[in-house]
């Protein structure tokens, strides 16, 4: 009787953990607008520094298993900005992002490898298919993922609790991989645009 | 009329220098707008929050000195007119 009644608790036990390290699903429309991408051209006056925040999407993650992170991450091209109207204006254009045919940048992940996990950090290079503009690559980029267990509430804009991912990544592409006004004005506007993402996705715990 | 050209363009480039030096002596392009960097308690994100405000830079600077010299260019050509 005592050896079920061991039998039955283990049982217990091993569901409880497998239904806690069940992969979780973030969405990234962040409520609080933080979630920002900075894009960094070089130039021979001053470096064309700008921000996204139009970020949207959703990856699955699993604290106890983060190689098998997937999801996808969309950036609303009109939201991007620089400081000069003008600039602006040329960048929403056909010849550079062409916001009114192409109006979102979308960043596929498919997986990641090279993960190690220190505490509630996971450094590891996600990979992916990267669209701009119409045009996609296959990618690997670094990538830190912090798992902020039942931060949610806590950080505000939201009543009830969940969990937090943060993903931060800093990588270059460049604009002639993608048609960005590819092969013209190199004199200008360098060919490389450093990258530079901050995102939080939300998962809010079922009430 | 000599000398009204002369003030002039002495105005104009003391002006132009005064504007691009009190709102910043930005050397890079004119802006529309600035950004002013924040960051979110508990993720730690960095995030920049865009205000609306002018901010000249050297091609203001330029415009400016450009008017300049061309009311002083004037002001030569109208001495070398005279008799």
């Amino acid at each position: 009787m005592k050896t079920h009644h061991l039998t039955v608790t283990l049982i217990a036990a091993a569901l409880a953990a497998a239904v806690n390290a069940a992969p979780i699903n973030f969405d990234f429309k962040d409520p609080k607008g933080v979630n920002n991408i900075v894009f960094l051209l070089d130039a021979p006056l001053e470096s064309i520094n700008g921000t996204a925040t139009g970020i949207s999407g959703s990856a699955s993650f699993d604290p106890e298993n983060p190689a098998a992170v997937s999801g996808t991450i969309s950036l609303d091209v009109t939201t991007l900005r620089v400081p000069n109207n003008m600039m602006q204006d040329h960048l929403a254009g056909e010849r550079w992002m062409d916001a009114g045919k192409f109006p979102a940048v979308t960043f596929e992940v498919t997986g990641a490898s090279n993960a190690r996990t220190v505490g509630e950090t996971t450094e590891a290079d996600l990979a992916g298919n990267l669209t701009v503009k119409g045009v996609t690559h296959s990618i690997s980029v670094p990538a830190k993922l912090t798992f902020l267990k039942g931060k949610l509430k806590a950080r505000g804009g939201s009543k009830v609790d969940g969990d937090l991912l943060v993903v931060r990544s800093s990588f270059a592409i460049k604009r002639s991989d993608y048609g960005i006004n590819a092969g013209q004005m190199l004199d200008k506007v360098s060919d490389d645009i450093l990258l530079t993402m901050s995102i939080v996705g939300i998962a809010p715990y079922a009430e | 009329m000599k000398r009204l050209l002369l003030f002039s363009a002495t105005g104009v480039a003391l002006v132009t220098l005064g504007i691009w030096a009190a709102l910043g002596a930005n050397t890079g392009w004119t802006k529309n707008r600035v950004q002013e960097m924040h960051t979110d308690e508990i993720t730690g994100i960095e995030h920049a929050v865009w205000t609306d405000r002018w901010v000249p830079g050297i091609d203001f600077v330029a415009v400016g000195l450009a008017c300049s010299s061309g009311l002083l260019i004037a002001s030569f050509v109208i001495r070398r007119r005279k008799p």
